[in-house]
């Protein structure tokens, strides 16, 4: 069997493992220090109820906040922010909003 | 008249003291009745109260039960029903659980399978089989507010449609973009480290990013499109991708992305590596409008593939696809009426392939929703098909009932 190799070039492997590498050092700075405790209420000081409207209809229909309790809550917004990549300050100003409503 | 005077000046103060008296009972009457309006208001309140307090309590309760802790079961299912011009018309159902555990404020676990019918059945024999596919299982750390990494198998962050959109309850119409389907233009999903989160840059915009390395994809020998998803890197080479996307304002976002790796390939004769780029543009603009009392939703992804040419593929042609759609949709929501209720959409989508493929194809969808509730819709649409190859052209109607939970 013949292999053939296009310009194979170790490049993006090492472009990734140093932006990685970047990354999981400014995060590993970062532990014992300040976390999601003790965040501001939200990062560009909007209200829990305005971060609610302006990102969950990007997607989706919003969601009646009474359709979940406080504790299911508080994992769907985990999820949430992974998907809409939102930020840890915001997703939890939108979480009190929704645990306030429900 | 001494006796009238007498008869007077005896009745007289009792006339007053009694007009007097009459006065303090009404006034003790209307503080009685006040004390007991005041009585019955707290009493409400108290039950209000000490209903909320229950309530939460109870919840809290179910929060610390051994073994549910931060557990949430999710997900969606879809029946659909398709009749394609020229062949026989079908139902189909998927059913996807999403699993999400946290385990803390910095910890998450989510994972959706997907349980869907296929035919199998072959010359004389009717046959169907349920396939299971782990679409995702995502293990996160969010050590910071601004930063989130991840590990595992993850929608992959190239466009909107793919990560965000493609859920039946959540996906406007009942079929994908030809971007996302069988053109093979942009994968779903793929194995590997990724890295997301969320910038708020303005008083009211913010940007959000997600970059990631994974296995990279495949190139299908026959057909010449790439996949991706196998647990095995097979050509010793990583893809490096993400997605930036911009919001100016919170009902604008614009999006890039990109993925760059080489596809593994293997005739049984010839095998090798292919320089691989995709590139990719999304719109999204989501308003709601008081002068036509409902909102506006409308999007657009472009997005091309590029694989390095092989004499062993296609016959050498240049294998560059590109493709792209656009979508508006809306719904007078504003409404004080069950018309509220009921959406429309269109949709126009293109996809070119290689020519010797004779495979380009363009679509036109026109849909009608109404939404049974805020996660559940039925979809009714009817698409135009175009393609290079006339004979294969195939309009369609589809029915879909889709439901998140």
């Amino acid at each position: 069997m013949k292999t053939r190799t296009h310009s194979y070039r170790r490049g993006p492997i090492s472009l990734a493992v140093l932006f990685l590498g970047s990354f999981l050092a400014a995060c590993s700075s970062t532990l014992g220090g300040r976390g999601e405790k003790d965040a501001a209420p939200s990062s560009g000081g909007l209200s829990g109820a305005e971060i609610w409207a302006n990102n969950c209809s990007r997607c989706h229909n919003f969601r009646d906040p009474s359709s979940l309790s406080d504790a299911q809550w508080d994992v769907a917004m985990m999820h949430m922010r992974v998907r809409a990549k939102l930020n840890g300050a915001d997703a939890k100003a939108v979480l009190k909003f929704l645990q306030a409503s429900n | 008249m001494n006796t009238m005077k007498r008869v007077a000046a005896y009745f007289l103060p009792l006339a007053l003291a009694g007009g007097l008296h009459a006065q303090d009972r009404t006034k003790a009457l209307k503080e009685l009745n006040d004390r007991i309006e005041q009585l019955q208001k707290d009493t409400d309140e108290a039950f209000e109260e000490f209903e909320n307090r229950f309530l939460k309590t109870d919840q809290e309760l179910g929060r610390l039960r051994p073994g549910t802790t931060g557990f949430l079961f999710s997900g969606f299912s879809s029946f659909t029903y398709t009749d394609r011009a020229g062949s026989p018309s079908s139902f189909d159902v998927t059913f996807n659980p999403i699993f999400l555990f946290k385990l803390n404020d910095n910890l998450f676990i989510e994972s959706e399978v997907e349980f869907e019918l296929s035919d199998v059945s072959s010359a004389g024999e009717p046959g169907f089989e349920t396939d299971a596919g782990l679409e995702y299982a995502h293990m996160v750390w969010a050590p910071r507010d601004e930063i989130m990494v991840g590990v595992g198998k993850f929608l992959l962050p190239f466009g909107q449609f793919g990560e965000r959109l493609h859920p039946a309850w959540i996906n406007k119409l009942p079929d994908s973009p030809l971007l996302y389907g069988h053109s093979g233009i942009i994968p779903m999903n793929d194995i590997g480290i990724d890295i997301r989160g969320g910038i708020r840059v303005m008083e009211r915009g913010s940007v959000n990013y997600a970059f990631y390395l994974t296995n990279g994809p495949m190139l299908d020998t026959t057909e010449g499109t790439i996949s991706t998803g196998d647990p095995t890197d097979n050509n010793f080479n990583k893809a490096l991708g993400g997605r930036v996307g911009f919001l100016p304002h919170p009902s604008v976002e614009i999006g890039v992305s990109f993925m760059s790796g080489k596809s593994a390939f293997d005739t049984g004769t010839v095998s090798g590596d292919l320089d691989t780029l995709l590139l990719g543009v999304d719109v999204a603009y989501i308003r709601s409008f008081d002068a036509i009392k409902g909102t506006l939703d409308a999007r657009f992804e472009w997005a091309q593939s590029d694989v390095d040419s092989d004499p062993a593929i296609l016959g050498g042609v240049d294998n560059l696809r590109r493709g792209w759609y656009s979508q508006i949709a809306y719904r007078p929501d504003k409404l004080e009426s069950l018309f509220k209720n009921f959406e429309c959409v269109l949709r126009f989508d293109s996809v070119k392939l290689p020519s010797s493929l004779n495979e380009d194809r363009s679509r036109f969808t026109l849909g009608t929703n109404y939404w049974i509730g805020n996660s559940t819709v039925v979809k009714l649409a009817y698409q135009f098909d175009e393609r290079d190859d006339s004979s294969q052209e195939t309009d369609s109607f589809m029915f879909q009932v889709g439901m998140g939970f």
